[in-house]
């Protein structure tokens, strides 16, 4: 059962501090004033709680990837506010959204986005490329690897490893930087079954046992089935389980 | 910047071998033919310097309003020469016969001598010197490398390149038939070679040598006049600047019979007025230059950047910040610019070396300033094309790449 909760006010609530990530009235238009105007996210109001592992389900064109851009700081929103921690990322400058990303959050893409000239290791270690790489950086990106089962495949290259090693790299990448949270954008789209069930799997162990907060963006039930809380969006209104409860 | 950012650039830099080769190769090309121009145009001016300081205080001295063949300066015109208020400022004076008709030889001459392409007539300037007067030059009496001076009449030498340029025609022992207007020969021996490799001015200055009597001898024979004394007086002052030959040259024009004076150091800078037309074609050729390597790479960085966007957009999800990614690019421009230049540098140099094989005359000179000039280059191809692929790789949106809005 779900309940269109726009004007919830989750600032009235008292326990604010569960959740990771928090909108206001979050709204997105693109080519606003134009005759090719389109409402992508509609006075969008929710929580997620930290820790949990969450799906954003619904059709395209529903305002999924909006709220995953403005969610994973890659994008601004129109209007409304949003929360990722205590901080408000709505308004913020292009390199202070830079460094949250960098710090906070870890992004797991349907096409895994390895590079491909780096190795696994190196792909691992891209988000700290720029600062510089220090020996215990690399000891921690091999504990990353041999976390998501790949240790040994640390010096290999992405064409060197099959779609559901890639896409385990890409959680590692993930991974890295110790982050709060980890947006995946359709991670079983291009998998087959099983190595898409192992990919859940996977996202759900390091959710339990880091305690990282995962949202997963997927058209597949079976996933839904797999995490806490579903949210569904549909032209760019949210519905969530009553009361924006938790399963 | 960390380490890891240069190998990653470094990388990157290489994945799309073709492309970048041939960015390369199209920067290379025209670096390295800037380069030769460059380098052809400082040899020439450092020559054309070396030159001037050398004839500062040169001057020639023919009749008034006469051209050099038709001149005609009385025998005693030494004489009147020294009469001048500044004489003892004359170092070294020498009156020469313009010897005319060895235009006949040309044919023996090799036209595409490395020496004279195609001016076998100019080579062949002949004229009738005291060795005497010529010492006091250190001209080609003083620089006998095979056989002699000339001794009696009918004794000529000739320059050493003559010997290898005209399939030994002129060779000591050899005795050449000058032809008089058709209708007999009279026979002239080349008794010695002197040596004109030390010679930066050669082109201008005598190929076939002979006594004064000789010269005149021939020329009286050959014009539909007498001549009996010289064509030309070469003088040379102790003077260090073209001002004070002028003064000198001033006393001369003031004497009976009047005299026309030239300054050859004001003749070689007259030469160096030409070099700055070389010098336009240069600037014009190294924008041309940095224009299509600044193209070639946009094109490959812009192919590059447009196939490698949702590499940019992961690394901006993963936190790169967008002056990071426009450096990325912008070194992987530099890397390839550098590149191209420093290999356009090798290949221009390696032409010069070419050009210059076995040469008498080194006329090409690579100077510190085109070798900074070619980092430059490389540099500011890097800087100018990689700024366009660069501000458009870290504009990517990522969410919009990766999901392919």
């Amino acid at each position: 059962m779900t309940e269109h909760i726009n004007h919830i006010e989750l600032t009235k609530r008292h326990d604010l501090e569960k959740y990771i990530i928090r909108t206001y009235n979050l709204t997105k238009i693109y080519n606003k004033g134009e005759p090719s105007e389109v409402v992508a996210l509609n006075n969008v109001s929710f929580g997620i709680e930290q820790g949990k592992m969450v799906s954003i389900a619904g059709p395209s064109g529903s305002g999924k990837s909006t709220l995953l851009n403005i969610l994973g700081c890659m994008d601004s929103a129109t209007s409304g506010e949003a929360f990722l921690k205590e901080i408000e990322i709505t308004g913020l400058s292009e390199g202070k959204l830079a460094t949250i990303r960098k710090t906070e959050i870890g992004f797991v893409f349907q096409d895994f986005l390895l590079i491909p000239t780096l190795s696994a290791l190196e792909n691992v270690l891209l988000p700290l490329i720029p600062d510089g790489i220090s020996k215990t950086d690399r000891e921690r990106a091999l504990k990353t690897l041999a976390m998501v089962g790949l240790e040994q495949r640390a010096k290999h290259k992405p064409k060197e490893l099959s779609g559901g090693e890639k896409q385990r790299i890409a959680i590692a990448r993930a991974l890295i930087n110790n982050p709060s949270i980890i947006f995946a954008d359709e991670p079983t789209g291009n998998l087959d079954s099983k190595n898409g069930d192992e990919i859940i799997a996977l996202l759900r162990s390091l959710n339990r046992e880091m305690g990282v907060t995962v949202v997963i963006v997927s058209h597949d039930p079976r996933v839904w089935e797999k995490t806490d809380q579903i949210l569904r969006l549909e032209d760019g209104i949210i519905f969530v389980p009553n009361g924006n409860e938790s399963r | 910047m960390s380490f890891q950012t240069i190998s990653f650039v470094v990388k990157n830099t290489f994945r799309k071998k073709l492309v970048t080769a041939l960015s390369i190769t199209g920067i290379a090309i025209g670096v390295g033919l800037m380069v030769t121009l460059s380098s052809a145009s400082a040899g020439f001016n450092q020559l054309l310097d070396n030159t001037i300081a050398e004839t500062l205080g040169d001057v020639r001295v023919t009749e008034y309003n006469k051209d050099i063949t038709i001149s005609q300066l009385p025998e005693n015109i030494t004489d009147t020469i020294m009469t001048i208020e500044n004489s003892e400022k004359i170092e070294a004076i020498s009156p020469i016969i313009y010897v005319q008709g060895f235009e006949q030889f040309s044919e023996n001459i090799t036209a595409s001598s490395p020496h004279r392409p195609g001016m076998a007539t100019v080579a062949l300037n002949a004229r009738g010197i005291n060795p005497i007067n010529d010492a006091q030059f250190e001209g080609p009496t003083t620089r006998i490398i095979e056989g002699r001076v000339y001794q009696t009449n009918f004794e000529i030498i000739v320059a050493d390149f003559l010997t290898s340029d005209s399939n030994g025609f002129f060779v000591v022992g050899q005795t050449i038939d000058f032809q008089i207007n058709f209708t007999y020969a009279i026979p002239l021996t080349v008794v010695g070679i002197f040596d004109t490799s030390q010679d930066t001015l050669a082109m201008l200055h005598p190929t076939i040598v002979m006594s004064v009597a000789t010269g005149r001898m021939l020329n009286n024979l050959f014009l539909p006049y007498e001549l009996t004394g010289y064509n030309y007086v070469n003088i040379r002052f102790d003077s260090s600047s073209l001002e004070t030959t002028e003064k000198y040259a001033e006393e001369l024009e003031a004497l009976e019979p009047k005299l026309q004076i030239e300054l050859i150091g004001e003749a070689m800078q007259d030469a160096s007025s030409v070099m700055q037309n070389f010098n336009t074609v240069q600037i014009i050729l190294t924008v041309i230059v940095i224009v299509a390597g600044g193209m070639a790479i946009i094109v490959a960085q812009l192919m590059g950047v447009t196939e490698r966007m949702k590499e940019f957009a992961i690394m901006k999800a993963t936190g790169w910040k967008n002056r990071t990614i426009l450096f990325t690019i912008i070194l992987e421009s530099i890397i390839i610019g550098l590149v191209g230049a420093l290999i356009g540098f090798g290949f221009g140099a390696g032409l010069i070396f070419i050009a210059q094989r076995g040469a008498t005359e080194t006329f090409i000179v690579i100077t510190w300033q085109i070798a900074l000039q070619v980092l430059a280059l490389g540099i500011g191809f890097g800087l100018i094309a990689g700024l366009i692929p660069g501000i458009r790789a870290a504009r990517v949106k990522p969410m919009e790449v990766i999901r392919g809005l």
